[in-house]
């Protein structure tokens, strides 16, 4: 069963004159522990999809299945704790709260979703650990570098063990060694973790690395790709 | 609830540390100003009581009714109550006073010692002193002018019952109070027949005057009366006050709240993509409401706390020293002795416009709060 289901999803911005169709029925479906990457130029739709697959905006028409629950419908507060609970999204511009330091970016991911101190600060050391940000623990974002910070990123988004994680553009601040350093932070939690990648990219060497690749332009899937 | 939001609360306003503390102490002046205005205005009425109980008989006055409760036993028994800090005995007698060939209707009291400490006529003497037995007799200063009696000449008093007696004039006083000055005269209470008796109390705390007479009138064979029925039109006056000072402080706190409703929408806006990486992570709508109006709360409480303390302080020094409005109290009945003011905290004063300030705060912060809660993820998370 396909973790993520798209079914004839549209989105409209704007009305009248100044309306502005970003998705034109998208049909799309992604399979646990799928590694998607979303590609297309400026404009096409990409951020819009991820958005919409994360629940952080609204289809305008279409419905969108998350391991098979029609998110269509669902109350601000079920869909703030469907985010909690299963998707993790990592943002074109990292996004982290300036005022908390590393250590605590991540364990908000972790207190949302309600784990216990302990269980908190074991994957959050873990995580640290594992991106080679343990030292940087204690940094506010502002400390870090671009590099340093999209990791976090990541493993802020990934924290809480969601079933499907969303990246927008994940490498798009970063040059290319760090970009590199990035995908293999992304695969190997992949890997060890089975989560569900969905990564936005204009990157041709970041979609390279991903199992799936479909394509966007103006709104619309134009070729899914898969590699076995 | 995990201790984490609040650090989370703590940290995000540390981050906007001079804007919070604006608020603050914009909050904080305005509790620590409204503290000290309350206590003056308590202040202003405790003195105009003051005055007036003065020239008038205690903040409560009690007739024995029973032949056997004469005066200096029931003041006896009352000076040992909780909360009175004098209870005066006094006898009064309508006397006519002759001195010479003029003569004048007045009203002859007997008082004990103590009462130089406490009445008008005391702290006006212009001449002489109090009387202290040996029929001395202070009189005003139009009835010694209307006898042409001076400190050391006899007069000459004679009661309703027909009994009289020699007094010589120890002192004369001025309290520019015309029924005062032109009819009162004041002698020893065992120089004054015991025709009316009285017992006059004054008290620690002024508006205790009901249950003190309340319970005079229960345990003891007396008719009591308090200050708020003997002086209604003080009574009146006080309440005219605190109605005045109170719509002063309900003004001040609306633009309180329009300033600490202003500051809130401004860190809502300036925070707008903050609060919307907390939505796109899971923090539902009222997660959000929480974390603004916990911070506004949260600062308006510590701001009311110190503004409180400021408050205080300012008060207890101000109390020190007392406030002299006798450039504008000259001529005013209710400031006769004196017309220092010296500003009072009482619970209330201190404690409401705290709770108020909290209140303000909160809420002045729900409008901004229910936007933020309300505000769409994606639209706060492109703004930079």
């Amino acid at each position: 069963m396909s973790i993520l289901e798209l079914k004839n999803v549209s989105r409209i911005f704007g009305s009248g004159p100044a309306r502005c169709p970003a998705l034109r029925g998208i049909d799309l479906s992604i399979e646990p522990a799928e590694m998607l990457a979303v590609t297309g130029a400026s404009g096409s739709g990409k951020s819009t999809l991820l958005n919409i697959c994360a629940g952080l905006d609204a289809p305008t028409g279409g419905s969108v299945l998350l391991d098979g629950r029609d998110m269509r419908g669902m109350s601000a507060d079920a869909m703030a704790h469907l985010r909690r609970a299963a998707i993790g999204f990592v943002f074109q511009f990292m996004n982290l709260l300036p005022a908390l330091t590393a250590w605590e970016n991540i364990e908000l991911a972790l207190v949302l979703s309600g784990a216990p101190r302990d269980d908190r600060r074991r994957r959050v050391a873990s995580l640290l650990d594992l991106a080679g940000l343990a030292e940087k623990a204690r940094a506010l974002p502002d400390q870090l570098s671009g590099g340093q910070q999209q990791r976090l990123a990541v493993l802020r988004a990934l924290a809480h063990r969601p079933r499907i994680v969303f990246m927008d553009e994940p490498t798009s601040c970063l040059d290319s060694d760090h970009a590199r350093d990035l995908m293999d932070l992304v695969v190997n939690l992949n890997a060890w973790e089975k989560t569900t990648i969905v990564v936005a990219t204009h990157d041709a060497a970041v979609a390279g690395r991903m199992t799936a690749r479909v394509q966007m332009r103006d709104g619309k899937i134009i070729s899914p790709e898969v590699t076995p | 609830m995990t201790a984490f939001w609040p650090v989370l609360v703590l940290k995000m306003l540390a981050r906007r540390a001079r804007r919070a503390a604006i608020m603050m102490a914009a909050t904080a002046m305005a509790v620590a100003c409204l503290v000290v205005l309350d206590a003056i205005m308590e202040g202003v009425g405790d003195a105009m009581i003051r005055n007036s109980v003065a020239a008038a008989g205690g903040h409560v006055t009690l007739t024995p009714t029973a032949a056997h409760a004469a005066d200096e036993t029931v003041a006896a028994t009352v000076r040992r109550w909780s909360g009175v800090s004098e209870a005066l005995p006094r006898r009064t007698q309508a006397a006519m006073l002759t001195a010479g060939r003029s003569s004048a209707a007045v009203t002859l009291v007997g008082v004990v010692p103590a009462e130089r400490n406490w009445s008008v006529v005391a702290a006006k003497i212009i001449r002489g002193g109090f009387p202290r037995g040996g029929g001395a007799i202070l009189i005003g200063s139009d009835l010694a002018d209307r006898l042409g009696a001076a400190v050391g000449d006899p007069v000459q008093a004679a009661a309703a019952d027909g009994t009289g007696r020699t007094f010589t004039v120890c002192g004369v006083f001025r309290t520019h109070l015309p029924h005062l000055d032109a009819q009162l005269a004041l002698a020893d209470l065992d120089d004054v027949a015991p025709a009316q008796q009285s017992v006059n109390i004054f008290l620690a705390d002024p508006y205790a005057a009901p249950a003190t007479a309340a319970r005079a009138a229960g345990e003891l064979a007396v008719l009591a009366t308090q200050w708020q029925n003997d002086l209604p039109e003080l009574a009146g006056l006080i309440a005219l006050n605190r109605f005045s000072m109170n719509v002063v402080l309900g003004l001040a706190l609306l633009i309180l709240a329009f300033g600490i409703s202003n500051n809130v929408f401004q860190g809502v806006s300036q925070r707008r993509r903050e609060l919307s990486i907390l939505r796109a992570m899971g923090l539902t709508g009222r997660g959000v409401m929480a974390i603004v109006l916990g911070e506004t709360m949260l600062m308006a409480a510590v701001a009311a706390v110190i503004g409180a303390a400021v408050g205080i302080a300012a008060t207890l020094l101000w109390a020190r020293w007392g406030l002299d409005l006798s450039p504008w109290t000259s001529g005013n009945p209710h400031f006769l002795i004196s017309a220092v003011v010296y500003p009072r905290l009482t619970g209330g004063g201190v404690i409401a416009p705290m709770a108020v300030a909290c209140a303000c705060g909160f809420l002045a912060a729900l409008a901004p709060a229910r936007r933020a809660g309300r505000s769409t993820i994606t639209q706060g998370l492109r703004m930079l």
